[in-house]
């Protein structure tokens, strides 16, 4: 039996008279990878900012374990809700340039989590996130001058020292060659099966999500068009003909 | 790999070793100068001292929290005034100069918790309007004096040597602050709200604690340059408010570097000396060469010569 981590419930998002998500439901389990996809303005990363508390919905709720974590009469803060354990990178990368790779995921190991921690504890446990996303090389790097992939594999260093639950990614491999797409999928694969971490990952290269993910949710002009394995979609004619554009062959 | 470690480690204390004897051989300069200087010499100190301590401030606050303030003198400005006004009521002047240091941070606080919901040029902008209003009140308030200020009584006014001794240790202990601040766990979430806010929140840190904790913090020192000011000067006028003291600092710290913790004593140092000096020799043209150094800090050197030289070192 599936144990639910994450329960969005009738979320509507509107911008002035844009609705940007209309009744969304969506339920992840634990320890699955969720894909989330769907045309551009169809959602997503609005979702994602609804989830972590920077949009506050205006019907609806979220919740995580057994915790309201946003509503339309309750928003916790984005802090609050990192330290109750969800983790999110960003599409478009947000170093904190003028800081070197190693204090970028200090930041994250000394605030991000619930328990405070010694300087050199968490030195420690920033060069392991470092590690484990494959930086060590550039771990005195001014994230500043670090090409996309690495910035990309900073923003999940940064995600994963929070040591999160659940881990949102949006648009890590868009813009990256095939060699490096193929890093991330082995590093999201690890990231679940190292550190059974639940991940909802928001992505447009259908290559990299097909492979990887146990289950799919469509989203088109913010509503849930369908959910489903990643078979079921590929040949799905609604999905085909609002995203895919043509049969999608795995 | 070893062995460049401990090369690194060896070159970090001779670092930190020279950094130190050089502070304290200036330290010691310092502290002999007056006895060597004219009385114009020590004044022009204390002036720069001045600055300095108002340049850190505005420094940790906008170079390193990215919050552009341009009502940073509202601390300056309300402890003077505080202060002199509770000697004037009678009241013992420590307990004066306390009641004005705690009034002012509470004030701080309060202000703080306001203007820091915004962001950007609205930051900027509200400040400057708080600090009009303060202006506004001590102009047209009785009890402070209207248009004449307030005055201390003449003797309790320090004497040069004593305000320059005084300015001196606040000036160290407000650059002890901003390198304590800086280097901390504190630290690094500022620089990290600067970068982008967005990304700080969402790996966990507090943006509204933090940044009041900074507007509070970055106000302290100039809360007691407030009351050092008192019995420096002995009197205050209401354009201590006003927006040529608030640019001031801000010059002094974006001309010697933002974010960077000597440049806003570089640029202090560089733009009162120059002010001063060109104003005796050639007086009237020593603002439009404070102007002119600006205009070509800015245009050569857009992150200050601070800025520009440790940059340089470091490559």
């Amino acid at each position: 039996m599936a144990i639910e981590i994450l329960r969005i419930e009738g979320i509507t998002k509107k911008f002035g008279g844009v609705v940007a998500l209309n009744n969304v439901d969506i339920i992840v389990n634990e320890g699955e990878i969720l894909g989330l996809v769907g045309p551009n303005g169809s959602g997503k990363t609005t979702l994602f900012n609804v989830i972590t508390g920077f949009y506050p919905p205006e019907s609806g709720s979220v919740k995580f374990l057994d915790n309201i974590i946003a509503s339309s009469k309750k928003v916790l803060k984005p802090h609050e809700i990192c330290k109750m354990g969800i983790g999110r990178t960003f599409q478009i990368p947000k170093p904190f340039s003028s800081l070197s790779v190693l204090d970028n995921v200090l930041v994250s190991v000394l605030f991000g989590r619930k328990e405070s921690i010694s300087m050199a504890d968490a030195r420690r446990e920033a060069l392991y996130s470092i590690e484990f996303c494959g930086l060590s090389h550039q771990k005195d790097t001014l994230s500043m001058n670090l090409n996309l992939n690495d910035k990309r594999r900073l923003e999940l260093a940064r995600a994963l020292a929070t040591e999160p639950k659940l881990l949102l990614i949006d648009e890590s491999v868009s813009g990256l060659n095939p060699n490096e797409i193929d890093g991330f999928i082995n590093l999201i694969r690890e990231i679940r099966k190292k550190r059974g971490i639940t991940i909802v990952w928001v992505e447009h290269v259908m290559r990299a999500i097909m492979k990887t993910v146990n289950r799919v949710v469509v989203l088109n002009f913010g509503s849930k068009l369908v959910e489903g394995s990643p078979e079921v979609i590929a040949s799905d004619s609604k999905v085909i003909e609002a995203y895919l554009g043509k049969k999608y062959v795995l | 790999m070893a062995a460049q470690d401990k090369r690194v480690r060896a070159n970090k204390i001779l670092r930190k070793s020279t950094a130190v004897s050089v502070s304290v051989a200036l330290i010691a300069i310092l502290i002999t100068l007056p006895y060597i200087l004219p009385a114009y010499g020590t004044a022009l100190l204390i002036s720069i001292f001045y600055a300095v301590i108002l340049a850190i401030s505005f420094n940790l606050i906008a170079g390193y929290a990215g919050l552009f303030s341009l009502g940073h003198n509202l601390g300056l400005g309300s402890s003077v005034y505080a202060f002199i006004f509770l000697i004037n009521m009678g009241i013992h002047v420590l307990l004066s100069g306390f009641i004005a240091f705690f009034f002012t941070v509470a004030l701080a606080a309060f202000v703080g918790a306001i203007l820091i919901r915004v962001r950007g040029a609205f930051f900027a902008i509200l400040t400057l309007a708080v600090c009009q209003i303060a202006m506004a009140i001590a102009n047209n308030t009785y009890e402070l004096g209207r248009a004449f200020g307030l005055y201390l009584p003449t003797t309790m006014v320090w004497s040069t040597q004593s305000s320059y001794y005084a300015m001196l240790l606040l000036m160290l202990v407000t650059y002890y602050l901003s390198y304590k601040v800086v280097n901390s766990r504190f630290g690094l979430a500022l620089h990290a709200i600067r970068e982008s806010e967005e990304a700080a929140s969402a790996i966990g840190v507090d943006l509204f604690k933090t940044k009041l904790l900074i507007f509070i913090i970055s106000s302290v020192p100039i809360n007691i340059l407030g009351i050092l000011h008192a019995f420096y000067y002995g009197f205050t006028i209401p354009i201590v408010f006003g927006l040529f003291i608030a640019l001031q600092m801000q010059f002094s710290a974006i001309v010697g570097g933002l974010g960077t913790l000597l440049g806003p004593i570089i640029g202090s140092v560089i733009l009162t000396l120059s002010s001063n000096l060109l104003g005796l020799y050639f007086p009237g043209v020593s603002w439009m060469f404070y102007g002119v150094v600006i205009l070509v800090v800015m245009t050569l050197l857009p992150q200050g010569i601070w800025g520009y030289v440790s940059t340089r070192v470091k490559k």
